[in-house]
């Protein structure tokens, strides 16, 4: 026991004595995904559109009961709005390849006015003098205020984006508008009561919901190639080269008995990967906290949160998963003689580790039972469904269990058949 | 100490790489292993190490049979080849430690011997330096230090002197020759005639992975009737070696 | 002879560029039976992902556990007669669906089963009763207990307050707050559902039992309209145009990256591990052809396997029509030829396979993460991206495939591709002259070899200095209050958590929704922080925060001036243990000067008849409060001390002159310390005094232990023993009660900041400081007699 310790520290000290080294295992990946999840596209947005925000919507012939509801409403404050009136419409409108363009891109326009197209009664008094008719005891009065929400049909961006403005902002005005212009009628005509005007706790879950699906879609998929990337490149390190080299014999006649040595290795392994994936996966939280937008389109929406439970799972997950996938390192390494075979075959998981990434990103769907069984891969089925807070007992047991045993049967058959004396006695 | 017994290896089906090889060796002797490449020299140094099981037959070593008492035989067993390249990071000082601790050595202990071993190579200078920045014959003496910090009764030198100018070479064949003194077994192998004139005791030539001749150096000069060593090295190696068709 | 050159070099880089082709191929490589294994494992991922599109709904009998009732907090008589009246309905609903745990009862169901509010009548309303509104706790426990999904927390009184507000509406609407489950996302729109329907019929149900007149008020209407302007697509092939641009770019890029990377991380690394690479740069070719060949060989045998893998997509009608052939073919080359260089440059800068592939990482992320953000947006890409490196590439192939290519893009990406890789090409090829990259593995840096010849700096160097000590500065700068923020945040959760569950605070909570501006963030907190301080819990974890913070200080400590053991790094963060005497001397001297301090400060502030003392002593309610808060005191004291001294002042003498680290951390702590509420210009000047006093302390001494003892004792008498506000917080539990008296001057009390803030301080600290410098310039004096 104490010389697995005095095996792990050593291989701990290396890793750490070349600077160069630790920065490129624990720091760069992550910090390199949280940049290419944020800043890059924030930057080539920069460079395209001249602003860091998203595109404005475009608001035209906005009464000032908007504007107001605008100031005070922090959930409609997250837009970037761009006024037109109605001539400055009109003449947007003529300039159509460029309004195409626009709205291709996502853009998407909201136009107040009257259903008849009449431009000279704005939108609040409508509304008002609807109200002030109802007061009146007019019960046969009509309003025809008019909000038209102008999008791409053709673009999956525009119609999310309109959907959400609609559900996020335009809704919730239309509601305040009873109180706002109602007059005397809004004594019994508005909303009798309010839900959750303010409720911090809700407000956080409400915004999980979205994070916590895009974060199921990406995070596992990217924990997964971080993790195999890094235990492929320390176990090439700690026992392919060493093996090359000579040193891995000098180590097996200490009379140390060699599964204290691999248990030293391993652990090493372990601890430093585990390292760094909970780093990234914490570089993933916080890459979503930056964000602004909760915006189902954006990579990681603001809000992503865990359950203590979750979280849990989380970490106990990583451990086992690096666990498996170094004693696959290890099989592999052990079982062929040249260096490059050794290595093309290292690199090939990472491949399968990529489509599965994307397998993931697309599917949409819940795992298949079966998939709990295969091990690594139901690491990532389990990351992915903790996030979609679809997580089980059950599940965690089988995955953990099976991803522990396999990692086992896999070092004993390779113990096996190293053709070495029996250490273990 | 070492009793090597009718030792088969073959790591094909269809060929063998050791025939048949049995010897002995006692106490404060030192072995001489000579062969061409390629007779298997470095494959039954390590089956004599217990880095390798035989396919067949069995070796003992200071009256343990490796599939019994391998911890214990490996404590007495030290091991070189200048196959080994040290990990370029760490410093001799860091090696040394991490190889005393791994030999059990006892925390007050270690300090002496590395004084003693360090100074012995002339490595001291060089304690807290990177590996890399090291000569080769810097890091052969370095890694002959660590192979004997626990000053094992058993040892086991793959071409010793190999890649060592002359100087250093001087200084490892001394310090055999001090070890052997000691009353150690030691096992070499090399191609170096002059090294194996003057060290060993006894010398065994292996030639297809057989030994065909063993004795003293003089009686296998006299036994080949040859006037030095080195030709009546490859008279018996003609006679022995039959080219495979 | 330039001829002759130019032969040698064609002829070097071909044989190079050929020897990739002539060895054992690494595609061919030997594949043990775990690589089997992982393949298989793979294949039957992918084909569980396929069964899973057809059979989408099948597992989700595994997953059944969804609740479907409903907690009701402070229910009004109205909101329990309106679920009796509903509940007859609900029982139809129920009884139509079935059993709500036997699907395949309910075959028909099952396939377009949906979370639900409500949808199959089974919800439950259970009762209960909680005067605070905001106590998620409570309300998570009692859903777990009900197999509850949602609570529903009325506000009290809200029968009386909805008829109220009919007759003014000016008064507040009464809110109704929600709170759901976390262990579905699908609770969220339930919960959703439930406000939109239920509770939206539940307002409908009350007006019509109140006889308010109630027509259907459309004000106004919200029209989507989706805009078409593209020329219609035949549906059919919407699936293959997304296919062309998502996954057959993917797979395309994956194959490039990994061909090129088997093929090229271990070329010249690997050779250099093994020692042959010396020999062929000692071959005639120059090492413009070496790379040049390499390039060449991995470009090649990358090349290969990605036009295996594009031939059965060209091969669909659907692409094949589109003339994707050429576009594709050429964005796979430009592609291919990219990587290929990186490649190149990564296994030029490595010595080592091993290292070579560490290295790889980064690009395979960047190609990831291109990946990525591509298919985010694969038909509604910015035409910006057409340009660009790799963009271009990955846009270009879909483009292609769905029959839209883009020429000028194609053009451009293509050559600034090509541009990029060229320049990559080119630093390898001048790498290959250094000889840290050639034969040598750890050599001097050049820079070191520069500035020992010369002993001069350029301007890159100079540069270099600024920046280095910009980022030490700010790095310094900020990781006090980093470690204090963050401390600070873990303190606070529990008792956020606690206040929250607590029904006296309620109204507050909701209040906080007004706030809006910065004066009003900052107002609230300081309130908030005052209600904290008067909570012995919420003192205790701050306790603990101090004690960690002090920790990372000292561990922070051993890492920056590289100590091998902790008494060293206590000793160098002005906390020397090795004579215990002199510690408990120096604390118990610094308490009672502290004391001293403090006293006459108030004593000056009686004299001057600014305040008046009210009372003595607390209840003994109080007491926890008050033990707590000045056991804090303690470890509070010390741990701004070790920042702000022990830790800052060394650390930046290391770069610094001594007088700039004592005037530059004394900034920082009364700037860190000028936040609080009640601030005054007075009060920043003050606390630079005291901060500058305190560091002359520790440089008289050497250690910080009078001034942790003197901090501990200033704000623990201060607060707990005369009554006055901390720096502007609020003290809760002191012995002698004092309030400022009517005629009171700010200037001299500091008012709502504390003494701090006002003059009676400045006068004690400029006394003290006095001393202090005497004291200094005659110990100097004296060592400097001595040495004479």
């Amino acid at each position: 026991m104490k010389k697995t310790y005095s095996i792990f520290r050593w291989e701990l000290k290396k890793i750490f004595s070349n600077w160069h080294k630790t920065v490129t295992l624990f720091l760069l990946p992550a910090v390199l995904m949280m940049l290419a999840l944020n800043i890059f596209p924030l930057l080539i947005n920069y460079m395209s559109t001249g602003s860091f925000s998203k595109k404005p919507i475009i608001l035209v012939g906005a009464p000032k009961s908007f504007h107001d509801y605008v100031n005070e409403t922090a959930d409609a404050n997250v837009y970037t709005y761009k006024d037109l009136s109605y001539s400055e419409f009109n003449k947007f409108i003529e300039a159509e390849e460029k309004m195409k363009e626009l709205l291709k891109g996502g853009t998407v326009i909201c136009y107040f006015g009257s259903d008849d197209g009449d431009e000279d009664i704005s939108f609040d008094d409508i509304v008002s003098d609807y109200y002030n008719e109802l007061a009146k005891g007019n019960s046969e009065a009509t309003s025809n205020a008019v909000i038209f929400l102008g999008h791409d049909g053709e673009s999956l961006t525009g119609q999310l984006r309109a959907e959400q403005f609609r559900r996020g902002v335009l809704d919730n005005y239309q509601a305040s508008l009873i109180d706002r212009l109602g007059g005397d009628y809004a004594n019994i005509g508005s909303n009798l009561f309010s839900t959750d005007s303010f409720n911090p706790v809700t407000k956080f879950m409400d915004n999980r919901t979205p994070a916590d699906r895009s974060a199921s879609r990406i995070v596992p998929g990217m924990l997964l190639i971080m993790m195999y990337y890094c235990v492929y490149s320390l176990a090439s390190d700690m026992f392919a080269s060493e093996k090359e080299r000579g040193f891995w014999a000098k180590l097996i006649m200490t009379p140390v008995s060699s599964v204290q040595i691999f248990a030293g290795k391993i652990l090493a392994i372990l601890l430093i990967v585990s390292g760094a994936t909970y780093l990234t996966a914490l570089l993933l939280f916080f890459s979503s906290w930056l964000n602004t937008s909760n915006d189902a389109m954006s990579l990681l929406p603001f809000g992503m949160m865990l359950t203590p439970s979750e979280l849990l799972i989380l970490i106990i997950t990583i451990p086992f998963t690096v666990f498996v996938m170094t004693a696959a390192c290890i099989s592999t390494i052990f079982s062929l003689k040249k260096m490059q075979d050794i290595t093309v075959n290292l690199q090939l998981p990472l491949i399968f580790f990529l489509g599965d990434f994307f397998i993931q990103m697309f599917r949409g769907t819940r795992p298949m039972t079966l998939e709990y069984f295969i091990p690594m891969h139901n690491s990532l089925a389990l990351i992915s469904e903790t996030y979609m807070a679809q997580e089980k007992l059950w599940h965690v047991i089988v995955v953990l269990a099976i991803n522990a045993a396999v990692a086992f049967l896999v070092l004993r058959v390779t113990f096996k058949k190293e053709g070495l004396y029996d250490k273990s006695k | 100490m070492i009793r090597v017994n009718d030792i088969h290896k073959s790591y094909t089906k269809t060929s063998e790489t050791i025939k048949g090889v049995s010897f002995e060796i006692g106490k404060g002797t030192i072995f001489g292993l000579l062969g061409p490449n390629g007779a298997g020299k470095t494959t039954l140094m390590q089956i004599i190490a217990t880095l390798m099981k035989p396919t067949s037959g069995t070796i003992e070593i200071a009256g343990m049979s490796p599939e019994k008492d391998l911890l214990k035989i490996h404590s007495l067993i030290g091991f070189l080849t200048t196959e080994i390249k040290l990990d370029p990071v760490s410093t001799p000082d860091d090696l040394f430690d991490f190889f005393a601790d791994l030999y059990d050595i006892p925390k007050n202990e270690i300090k002496q011997r590395k004084e003693k071993a360090f100074n012995r190579f002339g490595i001291t200078p060089f304690a807290k330096r990177k590996i890399s920045e090291l000569s080769t014959g810097m890091k052969q003496k370095i890694s002959i230090a660590i192979s004997l910090l626990h000053e094992p009764p058993i040892i086991i030198f793959d071409e010793p002197t190999n890649g060592l100018d002359i100087l250093t070479s001087r200084q490892v064949t001394d310090y055999l020759k001090e070890l052997k003194s000691e009353g150690r077994c030691i096992v070499l192998s090399t191609h170096i005639f002059s090294v194996a004139e003057e060290l060993c005791d006894e010398v065994a030539i292996l030639v297809d992975g057989m030994i065909v001749a063993q004795g003293t150096v003089d009686e296998l000069i006299k036994m080949s009737g040859e006037k030095n060593f080195e030709d009546a090295f490859f008279k018996i190696y003609v006679e022995n070696h039959k080219e495979e068709k | 002879m330039k001829n002759g050159n130019r032969k040698i070099w064609f002829r070097g880089a071909r044989t190079i560029a050929g020897s990739f082709f002539k060895k054992h191929g690494q595609m061919g490589a030997e594949a043990p039976g775990s690589t089997f294994l992982i393949s298989i494992g793979f294949v039957a991922v992918l084909s569980f992902m396929a069964l899973s599109w057809f059979w989408w709904w099948f597992p989700y009998h595994l997953f059944s556990d969804e609740v479907y009732d409903v907690v009701v907090v402070n229910a009004p008589q109205s909101f329990i007669d309106y679920n009796q009246y509903m509940q007859k309905y609900r029982n139809m609903k129920a009884r139509d669906y079935g059993s709500r745990t036997n699907w395949f009862a309910n075959w028909g169901h099952m396939s377009y089963f949906k979370y639900n509010y409500d949808g199959y009548g089974w919800t439950k309303f259970i009762y209960k009763e909680n005067p605070a509104l905001y106590d998620f706790v409570t309300y998570g426990k009692w859903m777990r207990e009900n197999d509850a999904y949602l609570t529903v927390v009325f506000p009290e009184g809200f029968d009386e307050k909805v008829s109220a507000r009919s007759k003014d509406h000016e008064l507040p609407k009464p809110d109704i707050l929600t709170y759901y489950r976390t262990n579905s996302l699908e609770y969220t729109s339930m919960k959703n559902d439930f406000i939109d329907q239920y509770l939206h019929e539940y307002q409908d149900y009350m007006r019509e039992k109140n006889n308010w007149a109630f027509p259907d008020v459309v004000d106004s209407q919200i029209i989507s309209e989706p805009l078409d302007f593209s020329d219609e697509e035949e549906g059919s092939n919407v699936l293959l145009d997304n296919l062309g641009r998502t996954f057959v770019p993917i797979l395309l890029f994956i194959v490039v990256l990994y061909a090129s990377m088997s093929a090229g991380t271990n070329v010249i690394a690997g050779q250099k591990e093994l020692g042959t690479f010396t020999g062929i740069l000692m071959t005639p070719v120059p090492r413009s052809a070496i790379i040049a060949g390499n390039h060449l060989g991995v470009t090649l045998k990358t090349l290969i396997p990605s036009f295996i893998f594009a031939v059965p997509f060209l091969a669909v009608p659907y692409y094949w029509n589109h003339g994707a052939l050429g576009p594709i073919i050429l964005h796979i080359i430009i592609l291919t030829v990219f990587v290929s260089a990186a490649t190149i440059l990564i296994s030029v800068i490595n010595d080592t396979v091993v290292s070579a592939q560490t290295a790889f990482l980064p690009v395979f992320l960047i190609f990831i993460s291109v990946c990525v953000t591509c298919i985010q947006n694969a038909t509604e890409h910015e035409p910006f991206y057409l340009y660009l490196p790799v963009y271009g590439q990955f846009y270009g192939i879909g483009d292609a495939l769905a029959g839209h290519p883009d020429m000028a893009g194609m053009a451009v990406s293509s050559l600034s591709t090509l541009l990029l890789a060229f320049v990559i090409v080119l630093i390898s090829e001048k790498l290959l002259h250094n000889e840290r990259y050639t034969v040598s593995i750890d050599p001097v840096t050049a820079k070191e070899i520069r500035m020992a010849k010369s002993g001069q700096h350029t301007v890159l160097d100079i540069a270099d200095k600024i920046t280095d000590t910009f980022v030490f500065t700010v790095r310094e700068t900020l990781y006090p209050l980093m470690i204090l923020g963050f401390f600070q945040m873990i303190a606070i959760v529990p008792v956020v958590i606690d206040y929250m569950g607590r029904a006296e605070y309620s109204r507050f909570i909701a209040d906080l929704k007004s706030v809006a501006t910065v004066t009003d963030v900052m107002k609230k907190t300081f309130e908030v922080l005052g209600i904290f301080m008067g909570n012995p819990v919420f003192l205790a974890l701050m306790t603990v925060a101090y004690v960690l913070m002090i920790t990372a200080c000292i561990i922070r400590t051993k890492i920056t001036f590289h100590k091998k053991d902790y008494k060293e790094a206590f000793s160098i963060a002005g906390l020397p243990l090795s004579n215990a005497k002199k510690i408990v001397k120096d604390y118990l001297s610094g308490f009672v000067f502290g004391l001293l301090m403090m006293s006459s400060v108030c004593l000056i502030l009686k004299l001057t008849g600014q305040i008046e003392i009210t009372g003595f002593g607390f209840s003994t309610d109080l007491l926890p409060v008050f033990l707590v808060n000045l056991l804090m005191w303690f470890p509070q004291g010390a741990s701004e001390e070790v920042l702000f001294r022990g830790y800052m002042i060394p650390r930046l003498e290391t770069r610094f002159k001594k007088v700039f680290a004592v005037f530059f951390s004394s900034l920082l702590f009364s700037v860190f310390h000028s936040l609080n509420a009640g601030y005054t210009p007075l009060a920043s000047v003050n606390l630079l005094l005291i901060a500058v006093l305190f560091a002359l302390i520790y440089l008289k001494t050497g250690n910080i232990w009078i001034t942790c003892a003197m901090h501990t004792a200033w704000n623990l008498s201060q607060g707990n023993i005369f009554g006055l506000d901390v720096s502007g917080n609020v003290a809760h539990a002191s012995l002698i009660r004092t309030s400022h008296a009517a005629g009171a001057k700010d200037i001299i009390t500091g008012g709502a900041f504390g003494p701090e803030g006002g003059l009676a301080v400045t006068a004690v600290t400029l006394a003290c400081m006095v001393i202090v410098i005497v004291l200094l310039v005659r110990s100097r004096n004296l060592t400097r007699n001595k040495d004479a």
